[in-house]
């Protein structure tokens, strides 16, 4: 039997994973080898590419910008600027908690640069309070994944279906993968989805870093264009994203009967619009709300979770940490949001939702 | 049978002729201000189509057939206006003296009718327009459910896999419902064996079945959604002289999925024209209501219940112009069957276009040779109807709603299910089981495994394809001219070849696809077979808009908010590792907003500098709670609380709240 040997084993099937993938190999010279599902064309995407999330950490906020910043100039270089745009993102709230979550993120984000704007609320909606995030970048994923996949294989990755392969992630964080006859080990495991956290992480250390929640995403038919094109629902953490096409992708926590009551309580706009399509969703994040960047327990391999919808953006600054490069070395948010989780400052972020019957 | 009234003779033994209607029992109602004869038992669909009305509408300018698959609602013409009052003709039974009209019906249109009927000319269709952006009018797809039945086990189906279930489940004492979209049970048994077939013939089950305590049957009823031991379902119920519809929900902590397969459309142009129809809508309108409309047929068939149906319609007094078959040397029983009738048979032969005379109402079929894939010759029929039977395709709608998985099957070019759903199971011949006996034991083993008990094995025996030809598909015809006339499936989707690519269609304007319009993409090599299965299981969902028909359970709040004592969870060492919660004032009487930060001097202006936030609003000039670095949270200590870009001074009040 054949055997090759890589730097780094990335499992994951999005574009941060094949971000990844390419970055590690074409800046910091590894080699590295990309298990992912086989993509086909149609498939609804599970949560928008943006530059902003719910969070209220101004950690979180300087590195969403940062990467922002370094994840746009990569793309102009890929190709690939028609896959980017700004639009406004709308974050609301109905309830107390998540309104003084939302105060909060206000001052932090307008603190760290960011223009946000306050609604003036006059009562009659379903909203207690709101805030609009302008000039947020968001990414088309399916003009973006023609020229992110060239771009990705021009750097020489070594590119695997996961279905057609055998792996297995050792407790060291090193990976052994069969394909087609071949054996492919590497040094590091990456688990950059949540499909791959659950493959190869022992349940125990799920149970005790994260938590697993069950959602759905919807699509609808096309509509007129909305008030504002990406809306987030700070009490469940829905978020609704009208693309070019006018379709409106629906991601929330719980089933798609919860999915469907909330979104149509919540937006009135889009309340009423055919569906297109549905899908179940996993999603994984910390016990603490907040993103985990690097091992999970006990596990040498290198997780990643609970990123939201801002998760492209961080992969510059994942790739140097992994590949221990330059400035990142040591970069104090990410050693505060491994799993051990340095004691202060603290790296939780506000949850949303977790509702009955969504937690897995 | 006459011109107009396109009944057959009454049901032979073993044949077609309506057993589910009473020809002692005539029923006259009006629909879109025609007058239709109709007779008990029927519904508003058959007694139209018996009516001579072949055609739902227009799409595009060319018309569309009304069938089994394909119907508009209807709304009585009395009932106050509103969604609430429409009824799906299919399952909709006729009452005497009622009036429907269909949604685009205008009252103009009424006089143009009646004047025309006064001359004998009959409108042969509803006169419905269904142009680019149509979508069937389904309004109680998303009402909130009026009625909830809760079971032990619920049975979708009530075919011979579903009434097999149903029986086991009711053996073992449990609790059961049968739901079954059509008037009562038996589903296409009749379509692929004698009647009179012995071992889980689904006449004799029911028969069983309706004299036990513990099965309910709730027929007219059509299951919508399925999630999580909850299935909604839309049902029509005849109340003495009144057609009444509501929504039930029926809990069980177990369900068998006995949908059963759908009839596949063989692609080519005029493949939805009237007088255009597939074997088991045909079988269905032929056999259950004496419907079949014309006087000769020509089958086009790659299935071997084709020949079936053919043998069944000549012996009802059908003539049977010709069956013509893609498949070069068909054999089986059926097969048999037809030859012992006498039926001309065309092996080898394809058709590739039909087109439709609005003078005569008959249907001109053009064919052609195949040999070895390449299409040769040509020939020309005309008939009254062209019944198609193109394969099938196990039903997976409501099994991909509840996330289950499915696989595509190259060989038998089918979607199959795969995977496994907790409390859900799949049975016959959606579960991809073809032979009656596997059916059977499939529905036995279904039960099995919802109660944790050992299921045997199903067998689906092997028979030699020299003795029984595999069902195959009749090949599509994707020539240029094809495009925009040719639909892929039978379906509300109307998809046309070419004119919605259903891959490009899927990214630039999304709808909800049927799995026929997929199974047609991968004929014609438009989509791979291995994808298929996931487009399916994301874009084959039953038809649902955004409404809050508020079934969700309402959100509860994280447990990181339960019980808080002050302090919001992703605070949590927010200003180092030591912090403390104090009452501040401002110092010019101002209220500070929640959230808003605090810093040690004006300096200071990053929120990482920050040195506490305000946790609490308040009214002006009085105090309010915060959150800061225990290194400043001393009494009378002065620090500054930046809004945006206004900055106030604040004074700690109180080192304790």
């Amino acid at each position: 039997m054949t055997t090759k040997t890589m730097d780094i084993a990335i499992f994951g099937s999005g574009p941060d994973a094949m971000l990844l993938a390419g970055l590690l190999a074409r800046r910091h010279g590894r080699k590295v080898a990309l298990v992912r599902q086989r993509p086909f064309a149609g498939q609804i995407q599970r949560s928008p590419d943006l530059a902003a999330a719910l969070m209220t950490r101004p950690e979180s906020w300087i590195e969403i910008r940062r990467g922002a910043d370094d994840v746009f100039r990569l793309f102009g270089e890929m190709g690939a600027t028609a896959s980017l745009e700004r639009v406004e993102v709308r974050f609301a709230a109905s309830g107390p908690e998540a309104a003084e979550a939302l105060k909060h993120m206000r001052h932090v984000a307008q603190g760290c640069g960011w223009a946000v704007q306050r609604e003036v609320m006059d009562g009659t909606g379903p909203d207690r309070y709101a805030i609009r995030l302008s000039d947020v970048i968001r990414l088309s994923r399916h003009r973006l994944i023609a020229a992110l996949s060239a771009w990705a294989i021009d750097t020489g990755i070594m590119l695997l279906e996961a279905e057609r392969c055998t792996s297995r992630v050792l407790r060291n964080g090193n990976a052994r993968i069969t394909h087609d006859g071949v054996t492919i080990t590497a040094e590091l495991a990456v688990l950059a989805d949540t499909d791959a956290l659950q493959a190869h992480l022992p349940v125990a250390e799920i149970e005790r870093h994260l938590r697993l929640l069950r959602g759905t995403v919807l699509l609808t038919e096309p509509t007129a264009a909305l008030s504002v094109p990406v809306m987030v629902d700070a009490d469940g953490g829905m978020i609704a994203s009208q693309s070019a096409t006018g379709a409106v992708a629906i991601s929330g926590a719980g089933s798609a009967d919860m999915v469907i009551a909330s979104a149509a309580r919540r937006w009135p706009e889009i309340a009423g619009l055919r569906l297109a399509g549905q899908a179940m969703t996993h999603s994984c994040l910390h016990r603490d709300g907040g993103p985990v960047f690097g091992n999970v327990g006990q596990s040498g391999a290198w997780s990643l979770a609970g990123l939201g919808p801002a998760s492209i953006v961080f992969m510059p600054a994942v790739a140097r940490q992994i590949a221990g490069d330059g400035e990142e070395t040591g970069n104090g948010f990410f050693l505060d949001r491994g799993t051990g989780r340095r004691r202060a400052p603290g790296a939780a972020e506000f949850i949303p939702l977790a509702s009955d019957g969504v937690l897995t | 049978m006459s011109a107009r009234s396109n009944r057959l003779a009454d049901k032979a033994a073993d044949g077609l002729g309506g057993d589910w209607i009473d020809r002692g029992h005539p029923i006259s109602f009006r629909l879109n201000g025609m007058t239709i004869e109709g007779f008990a038992g029927d519904t508003v669909l058959s007694a139209a189509v018996a009516a001579g009305i072949s055609g739902a509408g227009t799409r595009g300018g060319l018309p569309l057939a009304l069938t089994p698959r394909f119907a508009p609602p209807v709304r009585p013409v009395r009932a106050v206006e509103g969604e609430q009052a429409l009824f799906p003709m299919q399952r909709t039974p006729i009452i005497e003296g009622a009036e429907y009209v269909t949604p685009g019906f205008r009252a103009s249109s009424r006089l143009v009718r009646t004047a025309a009927s006064l001359f004998g000319k009959r409108p042969d269709t509803l006169g419905e327009r269904f142009e680019r952006d149509f979508r069937l009018h389904e309004p109680w797809i998303d009402q909130a459910p009026e009625a909830s039945v809760a079971v032990d086990l619920l049975v979708v189906g009530a075919g011979a896999a579903g009434l097999a279930a149903a029986e086991a489940a009711a053996r073992t004492g449990l609790q059961v419902a049968v739901v079954e979209r059509a008037q009562s049970a038996g589903g296409a048994f009749g379509l692929f064996h004698k009647a009179n077939a012995t071992g889980g013939n689904p006449d004799r089950l029911f028969d069983d079945l309706r004299g036990r305590d513990n099965v309910t049957f709730f027929f007219r009823t059509e299951v919508l959604r399925l999630a999580e031991g909850q299935a909604v379902a839309h049902q029509v119920r005849l109340d003495g002289t009144t057609v009444e519809a509501r929504l039930v929900a029926f809990t069980a902590p177990r369900i068998v999925l006995a949908t059963g397969a759908l009839e596949r459309l063989p692609v080519f142009p005029g493949n939805r024209l009237p007088g255009v129809t597939g074997a088991l809508s045909a079988f269905f309108l032929a056999y259950r209501f004496g419907v079949w409309p014309g006087s000769n047929a020509m089958i086009a068939t790659s299935a071997n219940a084709g020949y079936r149906l053919a043998t069944l319609a000549s012996e009802a007094g059908v003539r049977v112009a010709r069956i013509i078959d893609p498949r070069l040397a068909p054999a089986s029983r059926l097969v048999d069957f037809a030859k012992a009738a006498s039926l001309p048979m065309a092996p080898g032969i394809t058709p590739v276009r039909a087109e439709h005379s609005p003078k005569t109402g008959r249907i001109a079929v053009q064919t052609r040779i195949v040999n070895h894939g390449t299409p040769t010759g040509d020939t020309l029929l005309d008939v009254d109807r062209l019944v198609i039977a193109g394969g099938w395709q196990p039903d997976l709608s409501l099994w991909h709603g509840t996330g289950g998985g499915a696989r595509w099957d190259d060989d038998r070019q089918q979607l199959l299910p795969e995977g496994d759903v907790d409390g859900v199971a799949m049975a016959g011949s959606a579960a991809g089981w073809r032979d009656h006996t596997a059916v059977l034991e499939s529905a036995r083993a279904a039960v099995a495994r919802l109660l944790g008990r050992r299921a045997d094995e199903i067998s689906e025996p092997y028979t030699d394809p020299h003795f029984e030809t595999p069902d195959s598909i009749i090949p599509p015809v994707s020539t240029p001219d094809a495009v925009q006339h040719a639909y892929l499936d039978g379906g509300a989707s109307l998809t046309m070849l070419g004119a919605d690519e259903v891959v490009s269609g899927l990214e630039a304007a999304p709808r909800a696809i049927s799995i026929g319009d997929l199974t047609a993409h991968v004929l014609l090599g438009q989509i791979d077979g291995e994808s298929i299965h996931e487009l399916a299981s994301e874009r084959c969902i039953p038809p649902r808009r955004l409404v809050d028909v508020a079934t969700a359970r309402p959100a509860e709040q994280a447990p990181g908010f339960a019980g808080r004592s002050g302090v919001p969870h992703y605070l949590a060492g927010r200003f180092g590792d030591a912090q403390k919660r104090v009452a501040i004032a401002s110092a010019d009487g101002r209220a500070f907003e929640t959230g808003s930060l605090i810093f040690a001097n004006s300096d200071l202006a990053e929120p990482t500098d920050a040195v506490g936030v305000v946790t609490e609003d308040g009214g002006q000039g009085k105090t309010q709670a915060a959150l800061v670095a225990i290194r400043f949270a001393e009494k009378g200590a002065r620090l500054v609380v930046r809004d945006g870009a206004s900055l106030s001074y604040a004074v700690i009040e109180s080192d304790e709240v």
